[in-house]
């Protein structure tokens, strides 16, 4: 995988994103900040923010900034962008990562159980809840999980600001899709698995059923659950958007939803930016733990 | 579903036409109602009225009204409208698009297929929904916005697909047999490749109509496709869900349309693409 010009293309993509959105940056900069927009005010904008420089001058700055980590200034308080981006992220990844544990707490047993178990009453009941979870996006999970706990029984806090009680609600929410596709993802692969010959061969020489589960069975289809861990990682960063606005958690994904209102689009542009670069780096990183599990793959 | 694995393959093939026909039924049902929407809802379902606001289900009102007295049975169905026929539209324009494009890449090869397969490359490299709801929020709301946010990375799919399996079949025979008898690249495309590997990219696209519609429903929920009064359900459900100790009909009508028009489309995709497994057209 080549890695740098996967960067390259992709920092000109959002480069250019921002550069074919209708409208002045000045202006958009200026009304953002509640200023009065005359010409005077505006030439002065475009001088300091470099709109008057051509494209791929204006490109290069901002990438030798990027690279420098400066993300540029928002448009909304002139603060710089890269701070609020990370401020944001701790909180987005304590609820990524605590959703992924849930989901595949869950979900893995819950794989195995109903692969080994095929067509008992629990298989069925689990198809037919991963069913309506598939069919279920995560904003209208959110929003009955909401009336439930928190109207209804009154159990948790409607905003979550941040506190580890509040963290339970969008964590489920988000965790509550991963697990409708992992559960059927790790479900089949363990199937396949259990239908190989090795199997068979285990099994007439009277090794155990539970070690053959565990110990053969298992280990073999840890790189598809890297696979389907690997996949969920978009899915996850764009989850995150919507549940971290309907539960106020002050995550990145919040942040971006404010600043699209705000019509802040300096942090719109860093958040798209460092998602990317996050995602492209998974991505690697599954690649290269495929290698670690199963020597037999070779890197590209 | 205990005696699937018995069943004889021609059994099941069976087992699974009848499926993919009663899927298809229950979606073009869907599509009907969609299309015939404005004459199948029981009230206009953008008339305000205050002296019902947040009233209960009753004859006159199947599904209550909202907190501006709308009808929420015919915002529903005029949400079908937008939702089922925006997110068919847009897997219909990305098939297309990427289909053409994932030939000419697999026919031509060269600088052409570099170019496209690059930018394929580079858009995957987003996180789908990452990409959309920054671009819907660049471009502003509306429903077009929210289709080309989702639409950049859609035709991908197709592309990457159009194109492997044009690869493997150009070298076939009856393709040099069209060459020499003199066709068109174009006819060749068209008449002689495109047949053959439409039935694989029509299954994908098949599976892709629900998850459109969920990333169609997920940016009108964030204010970033559909904007009211239009009546979709995301966005129903968003106006909604601050009232939804007063009226919980209001969320729960589109809510219930929802679920099950996608899951009636996931299970069409499903039963497709397992009878094509069986017929070995994939």
């Amino acid at each position: 995988m080549q890695l740098i010009p996967i960067l390259l293309a992709l920092s000109f993509l959002v480069f250019l994103l921002m550069y074919i959105s209708p409208g002045d940056p000045a202006v958009k900069k200026l009304t953002a900040q509640g200023i009065a927009v005359s010409q005077e005010v505006l030439e002065a904008e475009r001088e300091k923010m470099g709109l008057n420089q051509p494209f791929f001058v204006r490109y290069g700055n901002w990438l030798a900034g990027v690279l420098q980590g400066d993300f540029g200034l928002s448009y909304a308080d002139d603060m710089p962008v890269l701070p609020k981006l990370i401020k944001g992220m701790r909180y987005t990844l304590i609820l990524a990562t605590s959703s992924l544990a849930l989901a595949l707490a869950v979900s893995i047993p819950l794989g195995i159980i109903t692969a080994v178990r095929s067509n008992s009453l629990l298989d069925h009941v689990v198809r037919m809840l991963t069913f309506a979870g598939n069919a279920m996006p995560n904003f209208l999970i959110s929003v009955l999980l909401m009336y439930f706990f928190c109207i209804r029984v009154n159990l948790f806090p409607v905003i979550a600001k941040g506190t580890v009680q509040g963290l339970l609600l969008p964590t489920l929410a988000l965790s509550i899709p991963m697990c409708s596709r992992f559960i059927r993802q790790i479900r089949a692969e363990v199937l396949e698995q259990l239908g190989k010959d090795y199997v068979t061969g285990l099994r007439t020489r009277g090794v155990r059923e539970h070690y053959i589960l565990f110990h053969n069975v298992l280990h073999n289809s840890l790189s598809a659950i890297l696979t389907i861990v690997g996949l969920s990682v978009g899915t996850l960063m764009g989850g995150s958007v919507v549940i971290e606005t309907i539960f106020r958690w002050p995550g990145i994904g919040k942040l971006v939803m404010d600043s699209i209102t705000a019509r802040d689009y300096s942090v719109i542009q860093g958040f798209v930016l460092i998602m990317a670069v996050i995602y492209v780096v998974i991505n690697l990183l599954t690649d290269i733990s495929y290698r670690a599990l199963d020597p037999r793959i070779e890197l590209e | 579903m205990k005696n699937r694995t018995s069943m004889s393959p021609l059994k099941r093939k069976e087992f699974l036409k009848i499926r993919v026909y009663s899927f298809v039924v229950l979606a073009v049902l869907l599509i009907v109602i969609s299309l015939l929407a404005p004459y199948l809802a029981p009230n206009n379902p953008n008339t305000t009225n205050s002296a019902i606001m947040n009233i209960a289900p009753s004859a006159e009102y199947p599904c209550g009204t909202d907190r501006l007295g709308r009808c929420v049975c015919s915002r529903v169905i005029m949400g079908a409208q937008t939702s089922i026929l925006s997110a068919i539209g847009l897997v219909a324009v990305s098939f297309l698009i990427g289909s053409v494009f994932g030939m000419l890449c697999g026919y031509y090869g060269g600088a052409i297929d570099n170019i496209i397969m690059r930018l394929a490359d580079v858009l995957l490299a987003f996180p789908q929904m990452v990409l959309a709801i920054a671009v819907a929020g660049i471009l502003g709301g509306g429903l077009l916005n929210a289709l080309i946010a989702l639409g950049i990375t859609a035709w991908t799919l197709y592309a990457r697909l159009a194109r492997s399996h044009t690869m493997s079949i150009k070298n076939e025979p009856f393709i040099a047999a069209a060459k020499l008898s003199g066709c068109s690249d174009f006819t060749i495309l068209f008449r002689h490749i495109l047949p053959n590997i439409v039935g694989s990219l029509l299954v994908n696209a098949t599976t892709q109509i629900g998850t459109t519609m969920i990333g169609i429903a997920g940016l009108s929920f964030l204010g970033l496709g559909v904007i009211p009064p239009n009546a979709e359900w995301g966005s129903m459900i968003n106006e909604a869900r601050s009232y939804i100790q007063l009226a919980p009909w209001t969320v729960l009508a589109p809510a219930i349309a929802m679920v099950v028009t996608i899951m009636i489309f996931n299970y069409l995709g499903d039963s497709v693409r397992d009878l094509a497994d069986v017929s070995g057209v994939i």
